[in-house]
């Protein structure tokens, strides 16, 4: 009889794996066992596995402390059968007996995520990324800036921008090693800086788009892209972290976009007023050669201009019916002033 | 009868103590005579029973008690939830019903059961510059005051038209009588600007309003009331505004706009003092600084006209346009204004040309409406040249409480004056 005595983890990993021999096969702590296990809730000589008459194979408890109990918690006074997979409690310690011909899953081939994944692992690729990025925001920051500009300023937010960067990384990383998952640091650190790289492409169109056609037609596609680029830098990251691309996975990597995409919409919802003093209006402006669009003469501008009074005067009705529903009157905000005086004040 | 002794009286005094004296007199004795018929205005809560605001009100020969529209504002738009009452010398207090009043020129009209037996008289004829004057008033609910001044003319720069009064006018003295040296109303307390500065509603907008009352105005006609005094005032405005041709002044490489009415004065500023400065600026600023009080929290009638002139200097295309666009973003309203008064404004952008079509810009213009008054709107235009790297038209304007009309005909002439050279 040869069986594979595999010891696992609470969540079921396998720690350890053992090809045993023998006709009976002791389970415990002493020395003088087929199979030594380290468990000190383990009993010195902690159960039996054996084969009976008919040939087939059974497990005993040993008159052990801690007792045998089956997988689903079940303490074993007697001969318990053994199939293939089955797997065993030795007090708290948990194993799983498997037969010489039980199957094992089917390879996986490499992937093309693979070797995205070894490309973003290399340590040349991460630098020269990553020096882009940090030489790409100081660019922005430089023609973002109408004083006088020195490079000295660029010190703190690029360090702070440097930190924020190694958070990513660093909880993949975790993560993985609590899962006992291989880390891929720079793997996920490169992922981070190319999702950035894919936002800011994509607000740079969305800019031009702003600038020249329909600030509302820029933000849907801002929107949409932006839900694709999470999408896929958030997949990619699962797949870094446990090297898995099946639907269960695609799933999850949905879930977690739209979850980040209801998160702030929510924030948008909750900070937004539904009444603002001042217009609300894109105010993107480049320089004149992303100008593609043909300037209106002031005649069709102004006319074009009309309906705009329609559109208030509708928001108005639907505010004056919104208030009828409650007449009380408001009470006035500065609690209680002792006088009204529209103090003409000079400039 | 007691008019003319007393002014005899008064004349006696000036040729014996001169000036100082005299007008120290004048206001003692105004003030014996007049306590009877000038109240303190009460706008009681109804709910908590206490007063909420308070100002100064006249009784005129004919029964009506004269005050500021702006101290009984609270009551016009929520009637239910306030009342007016007078307090008179003996701690009286009386209810007072409003029978008509003016928003733009800042007066109301009410009637209370009183019959003293004097009451102030109206002048027949305006004062002249330098004639001491004395306005009379309770400030911060300390007691009635008489405070001399004088009369110095109408404002300049104004459309609306209030006296400028050299004197202290201070907050709880709205409302109340401003007097002739011989006791007769020449204007109403309205206004300050601090520092002895004061503002007076002339006689002739009182007398105007008079002629107008009739029967008291229904309550629930008040906003209807309010919205045809404004749209009055917009159209008078604007007709004056649109009906003359407007000067032009140049501002780096373009023609804008110079004062386009008196009462629109324009300053100008640039930043050529700043060495430290990477781009050049400078800026034509027209505004009109008189508004119209609605409530509180809502203000009209005012117009501002801004351009900047912006060049590039030592700054890279892509700085400039972070500059501009800085700029471009900050469009807001010139009147305060709040949710229950006007909706969010709605905007339409565009890239336009001028007349000669040599020069692009880029414009916003954006409308809210006023909630109470439906054919009232507040507009704004904000344009800026983009289709050169080098120098940029920074062109705006807000105009409030104006007709759909008025605003489409003032944007209209506004873009056909602003040229590129």
């Amino acid at each position: 009889m040869e069986l594979i005595i595999q010891t696992l983890s609470r969540s079921g990993k396998v720690r350890n794996q053992q090809k045993v021999q023998g006709d009976k096969i002791k389970i415990g702590r002493a020395y003088d066992n087929q199979l030594i296990l380290e468990d000190i809730h383990v009993s010195e000589h902690h159960a039996l596995v054996s084969q009976n008459e008919a040939g087939d194979i059974q497990i005993e408890d040993l008159n052990s402390l801690n007792h045998l109990y089956t997988d689903d918690k079940r303490q074993i006074n007697s001969a318990h059968p053994v199939q293939s997979g089955d797997e065993f409690y030795l007090g708290k310690l948990r194993i799983k007996i498997l037969y010489l011909n039980h199957p094992v899953a089917e390879t996986i081939a490499l992937t093309k995520s693979e070797e995205t994944a070894e490309l973003f692992s290399c340590k040349r690729f991460n630098t020269i990324i990553f020096a882009l990025f940090i030489a790409l925001y100081g660019l922005s920051e430089y023609l973002s800036f109408f004083g006088e500009f020195k490079l000295k300023q660029l010190f703190v937010p690029v360090l702070s921008l440097i930190f924020a960067l190694a958070i990513w990384p660093v909880f993949w990383s975790l993560l993985s090693r609590f899962f006992k998952h291989e880390a891929r640091f720079w793997a996920h650190g490169a992922t981070l800086i190319m999702t950035l790289f894919s936002l800011k492409a994509l607000t740079l169109l969305t800019q031009l788009i702003a600038y020249n056609f329909d600030s509302g037609l820029a933000t849907g596609i801002n929107v949409a892209a932006g839900f694709i680029i999470v999408f896929a830098c958030l997949r990619f990251s699962l797949y870094l972290f446990n090297q898995k691309s099946d639907k269960r996975q695609l799933w999850l990597g949905f879930s977690l976009t739209c979850f980040i995409f209801t998160l702030v919409s929510l924030n948008y919802y909750v900070k937004h007023r539904d009444f603002s003093p001042s217009p609300t209006y894109s105010s993107v402006i480049l320089p004149s050669q992303f100008l593609f669009k043909n300037s209106k003469d002031i005649n069709s501008f102004v006319e074009s201009n009309r309906s705009l009074y329609q559109q208030a005067q509708e928001e108005s009705a639907e505010s004056s019916d919104e208030s009828q529903a409650d007449e009380t009157p408001e009470s006035e905000p500065e609690g209680m002033p002792n006088e009204q005086n529209p103090a003409i004040s000079v400039r | 009868m007691k008019l003319n002794t007393l002014s005899g009286f008064l004349w006696l005094f000036i040729l014996v103590l001169g000036a100082p004296a005299e007008a120290q007199n004048n206001a003692d004795s105004l003030f014996q005579e007049y306590e009877k018929v000038v109240f303190q205005v009460q706008l009681i809560e109804k709910n908590s029973n206490k007063k909420s605001a308070i100002g100064s009100a006249f009784l005129i020969e004919g029964g009506h008690i004269i005050t500021n529209y702006h101290v009984v504002s609270s009551f016009v738009q929520s009637p239910e939830q306030y009342r007016i009452e007078l307090l008179t010398r003996e701690n009286q207090n009386l209810v007072a019903q409003l029978i008509d009043f003016d928003v733009v020129n800042d007066l109301a009209v009410l009637d209370a059961d009183i019959n003293p037996n004097i009451s102030l008289k109206l002048a027949r004829i305006s004062p002249k510059q330098g004639e001491d004057i004395f306005s009379i008033g309770n400030p911060h609910d300390y007691g009635m005051i008489v405070s001399p001044g004088t009369y110095n003319g109408i404002t300049a720069h104004s459309f609306y038209q209030r006296i400028n009064f050299t004197g202290s006018i201070n907050p709880g003295m709205s409302g109340g009588p401003v007097l002739n040296q011989a006791g007769e109303v020449i204007g109403v307390n309205v206004a300050t600007a601090g520092n002895q500065l004061g503002f007076l509603v002339p006689l002739n907008k009182l007398l105007s309003l008079l002629a107008d009352t009739g029967p008291a105005v229904e309550v629930e006609n008040y906003h209807q009331h309010i919205e045809d005094q404004l749209f009055a005032s917009q159209e008078l405005l604007f007709t004056r505004l649109l009906n003359k041709a407007w000067p032009a002044a140049q501002l780096g490489d373009a023609i804008v706009l110079n004062e386009i009415a008196p009462f629109i004065p324009c300053w100008g500023q640039s930043n050529a003092e700043n060495e430290k400065a990477q781009f050049k600026v400078s800026d034509i600023n027209c505004i009109s600084k008189e508004k119209i009080y609605i409530n509180r929290q809502f203000q009209s009638g005012n117009i501002e006209i801004q351009f900047s002139w912006l060049d590039r200097d030592k700054l890279n295309a892509m700085q400039f346009t972070q500059l501009l666009e800085n700029s471009f973003s900050r469009a807001g309203p010139g009147n305060v204004a709040g949710k229950k008064n006007v909706t969010n404004y709605h905007c339409n952008q565009d890239f336009t040309a001028p007349v000669k079509q040599n020069a692009t810009f880029k414009s916003t213009y954006c409308v809210r409406n006023y909630k109470k008054y439906p054919k009232l709107y507040d507009v704004l235009l904000m344009s800026v040249s983009v289709h050169d790297n080098q120098s940029a038209l920074m062109s705006h304007f807000t105009l409030s409480g104006v007709s759909e009309e008025n605003a489409q005909a003032f944007t209209q002439k506004f873009l056909g004056a602003i040229q590129w050279n």
